[in-house]
């Protein structure tokens, strides 16, 4: 497939902070890329990267073929942007807002005016285009904002967590437009909701320290697990000292965490789990949970030091 | 397409939003600065000319520059360090020089603006009749003050993030060029080291043409010129430091 980002060898640190390391990846054409990672582990940097918003120290970046460093202009405006901040201007009213950022990308008045209108009809806000966005609730801000970004019919979309503070309404709205749109658009997200990441994403990287720690499809992530199953007990009172270092005792369970009246641990052997539970039984065991690993559970193991 | 355009509709939207308050503005500026600078003073400085006469040109210059320079610094801060505008005009296909150049432009419109309400206003008030030629000669000068005002205005708002410092430069500002150049009080009341100072800053000459051209006296072509001179290495020094600071986290 023909590549739409180019990421190589990418560099940048602030004073002796490294935001990005040696950062390397590529996203295809049409597809949707999700980025996660814990809070400042550069998956905003990248989308601002992206957009111009910051400038890289080292390695290139490539959109649809083009040098971002060369052919910024060109690029900048074949990106749009939904950013995690509100930086709506405040005096103009939302149809402006929307209207003059689709100019400034080179569309015409009547362009522009008739995106704007579509936009806002999609995401439910045509009745509040000519009053000012800061009259506006939280999640009707952010809507402005995905609209803003796609005015101009861009071919890379880049969305800092765009679905942060709307109502389940509005975030199932953005995701049926995302779904529609990821066949001739490329999407990169950030975020930190894993269920969202699971359900609309091509490609998965989990960021971490501003490097991919991991990179793939929901089912090749899994894959690499081979298998490990996460387990939740649940007690009505707390476990005894001892129970836990009966626990350490088994090698073949991971990471056994006993948080409040909950244990938590991974195991690729059902034999091991059953050996808990009978440990389990004579220590008030009230509930259990089991569920095989998913993108939080790789999340938490690759960013907390490893499943293992 | 051309960027100007729609971030001249941008700048044309807001001012019909803020018309009202900013007319008004335009309006009292030169007759507050008339009634409670120029009218005390008359009754002290004695000159050749009638002091309120003289002292119009220290009224146009005074508004419209502060104008220039209030509208975009004010623009420039609030776009750079209070809504986080400028990430939306940055992720845009237009360079640093083109958000410089519209915001310059931007201050030097609203100076302007000041500037023919104020001569208006002051001819008014002192019932003073000027010739086409004088005005225009007026024109070119004052637009050379506002460029410079604006730019320099640009360069404050890019660099300066903190509120109450930025409000103190400007009060220093208008004290300066109401006290400082000669453009209320004339220069022959100054000390003579601190006259030999001020003559060094090519504005001080800028300042002396508009009086000059009042008072019908040939005015100085270097000292406009190197005000013009000035401005663009500000604007140049502008263009250099805003490579610094924006695209910079």
């Amino acid at each position: 497939m023909e590549a739409s980002i180019t990421f190589k060898a990418v560099g940048k640190a602030i004073g002796r902070k490294t935001l990005l390391a040696d950062l390397s990846f590529g996203v295809e054409k049409g597809s949707t890329f999700v980025l996660i990672g814990e809070n400042g582990s550069g998956k905003s940097i990248i989308l601002k990267l992206l957009v111009g918003l910051i400038e890289k120290d080292t390695g290139s970046v490539y959109i649809h073929g083009q040098d971002i460093s060369t052919r910024s202009l060109e690029t900048r405006s074949m990106c749009g942007y939904m950013p995690q901040n509100i930086n709506l201007d405040d005096d103009l009213n939302i149809f402006d807002n929307i209207s003059i950022h689709g100019q400034l990308h080179g569309l015409t008045s009547a362009e522009a005016r008739k995106n704007t209108f579509h936009w806002a009809e999609l995401l439910g806000f045509t009745k509040f285009l000519k009053q000012s966005p800061y009259d506006q609730a939280f999640g009707l801000q952010r809507k402005i904002l995905f609209a803003r970004a796609l005015v101009h019919d861009p071919k890379v979309l880049l969305l800092d967590e765009p679905t942060t503070g709307m109502d389940p309404h509005s975030r199932s709205t953005v995701w049926n437009i995302l779904d529609k749109l990821h066949y001739d658009k490329t999407i990169i997200f950030a975020t930190q909701n894993f269920t969202e990441a699971e359900r609309y994403a091509n490609r998965i990287a989990i960021l971490h320290q501003g490097n991919i720690k991991m990179d793939g499809t929901l089912e090749r992530l899994i894959e690499t697990t081979h298998g490990l199953t996460n387990y939740r007990l649940a007690f009505s009172k707390e476990p005894p000292k001892e129970f836990m270092d009966q626990l350490e005792q088994f090698p073949r369970v991971l990471r056994p965490r006993l948080k409040g009246l909950e244990l938590e641990f991974y195991s690729r052997e059902r034999q091991q789990f059953f050996k808990v539970l009978r440990l389990a039984l004579e220590h008030d065991l009230a509930d259990l949970d089991t569920s095989i690993c998913r993108l939080r559970d790789l999340f938490i193991g690759l960013t907390e030091g490893g499943l293992e | 397409m051309n960027p100007f355009f729609p971030l001249f509709k941008r700048e044309l939207l807001e001012f019909k939003k803020h018309a009202f308050p900013t007319v008004l503005l335009w309006v009292l500026m030169p007759i507050v600065i008339h009634t409670f600078l120029a009218i005390p003073l008359s009754r002290i400085i004695t000159m050749d000319i009638r002091y309120l006469n003289w002292s119009a040109g220290g009224i146009w210059i005074t508004t419209a520059g502060m104008t220039a320079f209030l509208q975009s610094a004010g623009r420039m801060r609030k776009i750079q360090f209070e809504s986080k505008q400028i990430e939306s005009l940055l992720k845009s296909p237009i360079s640093n020089l083109d958000l410089i150049i519209i915001n310059i432009v931007r201050g030097m419109m609203y100076g302007l603006s000041q500037f023919i309400v104020a001569i208006l206003i002051t001819s008014t008030l002192n019932h003073e009749y000027m010739s086409i030629g004088s005005i225009l000669i007026i024109f070119i000068q004052m637009l050379t003050l506002i460029l410079h005002f604006s730019v320099l205005g640009t360069l404050m708002g890019m660099l300066v993030s903190n509120g109450i410092l930025f409000v103190n430069i400007s009060f220093l500002l208008f004290l300066g060029i109401t006290m400082g150049f000669g453009n209320f009080i004339p220069l022959k009341y100054y000390p003579p080291s601190f006259f030999s100072i001020i003559n060094f800053i090519p504005t001080t000459a800028a300042f002396e043409n508009i009086r000059s051209v009042i008072l019908h006296n040939p005015f100085s072509l270097p000292g406009f010129f190197l005000t013009l001179l000035g401005t663009i290495f500000i604007g140049i020094i502008t263009l250099i430091i805003s490579h610094k600071i924006f695209r910079k986290i």
